[in-house]
Order: C-alpha cells, then sequence, then structure tokens
C-alpha cells in the first residue's frame, strides 16, 4: 500500500501534482512550485475551492487536470486532516489507488460507460473508435490519473481512473458530431473554459481536432507507459 | 450500524458556483453530528455518482437528491449511475435508501418564505415562485407547483404564482399572474448559477435586482438552495428514510 505506507512511515510522495512532506508532527501538502517566492498558506477548509480554479482563475472542472494553482501549501495536524486534503484536491484518489493495490478496483469499459448515456449524452455512443482513442489522447493526456479501463500496465506512481469521468463523457458526445461534420481547427486558446468543447479554440477540442483528423501531434502523449487492468 | 448521507447534486462543467451549495449543506450536516460520514457526489463533477456508494465506510447509506424537480435526474440518471433499484437498494452488504428530492419536501415551502421575507416581501406581496420547467418532461413542474400552493396556504402574502423559466406560465408574464403593486420573485434553484445570476435577470432586464414597470415593481430573491436552511430539509428527508423498512 504505497500512499498508506508513506502515510503511516511518515516518509515523503508525490501525488499528481502534489507533494507531501512530513514536518514534526505535522504533514504539509504543496502544490506544484511556485517560483522564488514562499508558498502561500491555504487552510484546509478554504482547499476545496481553492483548487477549483487555475493560475488565471479558470474553472477546474476536472479535477485531475495539471493544472493546480501553484505556489501554495496546507499544514495537516493528524493523518486524517491529510488524507482529508488530498481527497479535496483528487476526490476519491486514496480509494482507488488502495483499491486498484488490493486487486478489487471495480473497473468499468468506456464503452459501457458510454451506452449506458441517455439524453443529450446518449450520442456519444455513436463515437467511432479512433474516436474515442483520440478523444482519450486529447483528455486523459492532461489528467494525472491514468485510465485503468485501457489495455496495459499501470504504471507503479499511477493514481487509476476506474471509469471515464463525465468531462470525457461530454467531449465524446461532442466528438460524435464532429465526425459528422468536421470542424475547421482554431488556434489553441488556454483562457477559454476547459470543458466548453464546443468552442472554437477549446484547448482539448484543438488537441482532439489535430489528433483524429490530421497528422497526430508530437510529444508525450504518444509515448504514454503501457497499462495494466 | 454506521450510517452514511449522500448528498447527490448536478455539478457543472462550466459554472464552479453550481456545486457549492452542496458542499456547504454537507458541512452544515457534519456539524449536526446526526451520520457518521456525510459525502457528495455529482453527475457533472467529482466524486461521481457512479463511485459514491463503494466510497462510503457505513454500511446504510442514505442519498437524498439535492434537485428540485422529481423527473429525468432522479428518476433515470441518478438511479442509474448509483446503481439504485427502488427507494430501498442492498448492494455489496450495504443497505441503500433513496428519498425524494429536496423539492418535494413540503418543508422548502418555509424557506421560500424566508427568501421572499428577505427579499422585502410583506401582506400586500405577490410573490412568484420561479421554476425551471421543461415542456420536455410534464413531471418537472409538479414541485413547483405544489411549494406554490403550500406558501399560498401559509398566507403570509397577498397572491402567490407559479412562474418558468422555460415553459408556460413564463417568468416574462408575471405581471400578468399576479396583479399586486409589488412582486417578489423567488427562484426554486438549487443554485446561483448561469440561471439565477445571468440568464434570468438578463432575460426579464431586472437590474440592480429590482425592475419596475408603470407603479408595480417586481425583486427578486436569493434561490432557495443556497439559504443554510435547506439543511434543514435534508435532513427531515434522510431522517424519515432512517424508518423505511
Ligand atoms: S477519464 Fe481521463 S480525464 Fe477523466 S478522470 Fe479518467 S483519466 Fe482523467
Amino acid at each position: 500500500m504505497r500512499i498508506e505506507a508513506a502515510i503511516a512511515a511518515r516518509t515523503s510522495f508525490r501525488l499528481g501534482e502534489i507533494e507531501v512532506r512530513f514536518d514534526g508532527p505535522v504533514a504539509v501538502v504543496s502544490g506544484p512550485p511556485g517560483g522564488d517566492t514562499a508558498p502561500v498558506e491555504v487552510s484546509l477548509e478554504v482547499l476545496r475551492e481553492f483548487v477549483r480554479a487555475d493560475d488565471h482563475g479558470r474553472y477546474r472542472p476536472l479535477p485531475g487536470a495539471r493544472t493546480l494553482p501553484h505556489g501554495w501549501e496546507v499544514r495537516c495536524a493528524s493523518a486524517g486532516e491529510l488524507r482529508t486534503a488530498i481527497d479535496e484536491v483528487y476526490p476519491l484518489a486514496l480509494q482507488h489507488i488502495s483499491q486498484h493495490e488490493r486487486g478489487d478496483l471495480r473497473v468499468v469499459a468506456l464503452d459501457d460507460v458510454l451506452q449506458r448515456q441517455s439524453g443529450r449524452y446518449a450520442l456519444a455512443a455513436g463515437l467511432s473508435g479512433k474516436g474515442r482513442e483520440a478523444a482519450c489522447r486529447a483528455l486523459c493526456s492532461r489528467c494525472v490519473r491514468t485510465p485503468s479501463w485501457q489495455e496495459g500496465t499501470l504504471p507503479e506512481e499511477a493514481i487509476p481512473c476506474p471509469e471515464a469521468c463525465s468531462v470525457l463523457i461530454a467531449l465524446c458526445r461532442e466528438a460524435a458530431l464532429w465526425e459528422s461534420s468536421p470542424p475547421a481547427p482554431s488556434p489553441a486558446n488556454p483562457t477559454l473554459p476547459f470543458a466548453q468543447f464546443e468552442a472554437p479554440g477549446n484547448e482539448v477540442r484543438e488537441a482532439y481536432l489535430a489528433a483524429h483528423f490530421a497528422a497526430p501531434p508530437p510529444g508525450p502523449v504518444q509515448h504514454r507507459p503501457a497499462r495494466r487492468r | 450500524m454506521a450510517r452514511a448521507l449522500v448528498l447527490a447534486g448536478h455539478g457543472s462543467h462550466l459554472d464552479p458556483a453550481s456545486s457549492r451549495p452542496v458542499h456547504e449543506h454537507a458541512l452544515r450536516l457534519r456539524a449536526r453530528g446526526t451520520f457518521d460520514e456525510v459525502r457528495c457526489a455529482f453527475w457533472k463533477e467529482e466524486p461521481p455518482l457512479s463511485r459514491i456508494l463503494e466510497a462510503c465506510d457505513a454500511d446504510d447509506v442514505t442519498i437524498v437528491p439535492v434537485f428540485i424537480s422529481n423527473g429525468y435526474f432522479t428518476r433515470t440518471v441518478l438511479p442509474r449511475e448509483m446503481g439504485l433499484t427502488g427507494p430501498i437498494s442492498h448492494m455489496s452488504g450495504k443497505l441503500v435508501r433513496y428519498t425524494e428530492p429536496v423539492g418535494s419536501h413540503p418543508a422548502l415551502a418555509e424557506v421560500i418564505v424566508e427568501r421572499a421575507l428577505e427579499a422585502g416581501a410583506g401582506p400586500a406581496t405577490g410573490v412568484a415562485v420561479l421554476g425551471h420547467g421543461t415542456p420536455r418532461n410534464p413531471e418537472s413542474e409538479r414541485n413547483v407547483f405544489f411549494q406554490a400552493g403550500l406558501v399560498a396556504k401559509m398566507g403570509h402574502f397577498a397572491a402567490v404564482a407559479a412562474v418558468f423559466l422555460e415553459q408556460e406560465p413564463n417568468m416574462r408574464d408575471v405581471f400578468q399572474r399576479l396583479d399586486t403593486r409589488e412582486i417578489v420573485m423567488v427562484p426554486l434553484f438549487v443554485a446561483e448559477g448561469w440561471h439565477v445570476g445571468v440568464s434570468i435577470p438578463m432575460d426579464m432586464a431586472i437590474g440592480a435586482g429590482e425592475l419596475r414597470r408603470d407603479d408595480r415593481t417586481l425583486r427578486f430573491a436569493a434561490p432557495v438552495g443556497t439559504h443554510p436552511l435547506l439543511a434543514g430539509v435534508i435532513n427531515d428527508l434522510a431522517s424519515a428514510a432512517a424508518a423505511w423498512r
């Protein structure tokens, strides 16, 4: 039990974009470093609201997005507070890591998630296999979680994603519409709302369009580690 | 038997205000200490509805939908995502109780009255209870008419009417629905989100919370869902469910 063992032994660890270190009786959770300035101290009570916006004040509907604000820390007086702090930043991540390590993480295939949608999202199931791959590349590569529902081996330090999230479902829905009438690409504009996929310039939309309709983009997205269920 | 309470909300990919009241009510309910665990789960945010039950340590879990209408979300989406089979479900050793949404509870009428009073309503005021509504689902209007009827029976105001954002009777006709000089409109919405904060004031051309027409005024109250009293409504629903066998 990697994280639980580290908490019990009070040894530092990283999880996604956060780092946990122990300072005497206190556990310190810190966000990505903010340069030369000392980190801002954030209380556990306001942490959830604090991490809901990125450095530019843009709403983060996907808690796993690699857009945590920089330069902050939370001081936790107990292991319970530390778990709460981690859960505020990455909801259910600790449970999913433990379940994965025990071998009882309930994993749901992407197709099952898409097939069960109704109403506005029923369209998502119509996305082709190639479209689904491009959607995962465009979105999941921006997330600290690693899909357990894809083939391959989960890296040791991964936060498993047991089931496609609502943001991916929303992207698959838009992408299914794009397959019938492909939109023209636009320059990516990282100030647009993260999940407003219908907006030309949305960074995830443009990454998808580049992956699906043009030559695949270069970079780490192409070389994700192999995953295991 | 340890007991958990799950507040099931809608959440949003675009509006951080959407889930805020649900988290705030969870804090209030944790402070009451009635339940060993109080958690939130959302359709469009994390933690997701589909994974929350297995995250609960308790083996007796009560889910209260923090929704106004009993319609598509409470009858289709929540049961499907959470694997519920009815008001009581048995899942992996857990007893799961699924209540009606907050919008069905008669105590919500008191929250509507509070919001109207805060906005300055008095005995001569007409109160318009504003629901979302949709012509696609006749169920979605039911709780709005129900709550407006309860508020009318309480007799605090000169008149009470139900009006809607997306169906008839439409909110734009509120001056025809109520003949009082002063009208207060109370949004029967969970959050101070896009509708309450932007689209309704824009559609109604309400500047600074007030609209004047000849010698008549319409004021806009805060939504019921953000009122601290809503935590009590959630608690009532959950407590009643505790007796289900
Ligand atoms: S589906 Fe993709 S983006 Fe969503 S939580 Fe899982 S890994 Fe992250």
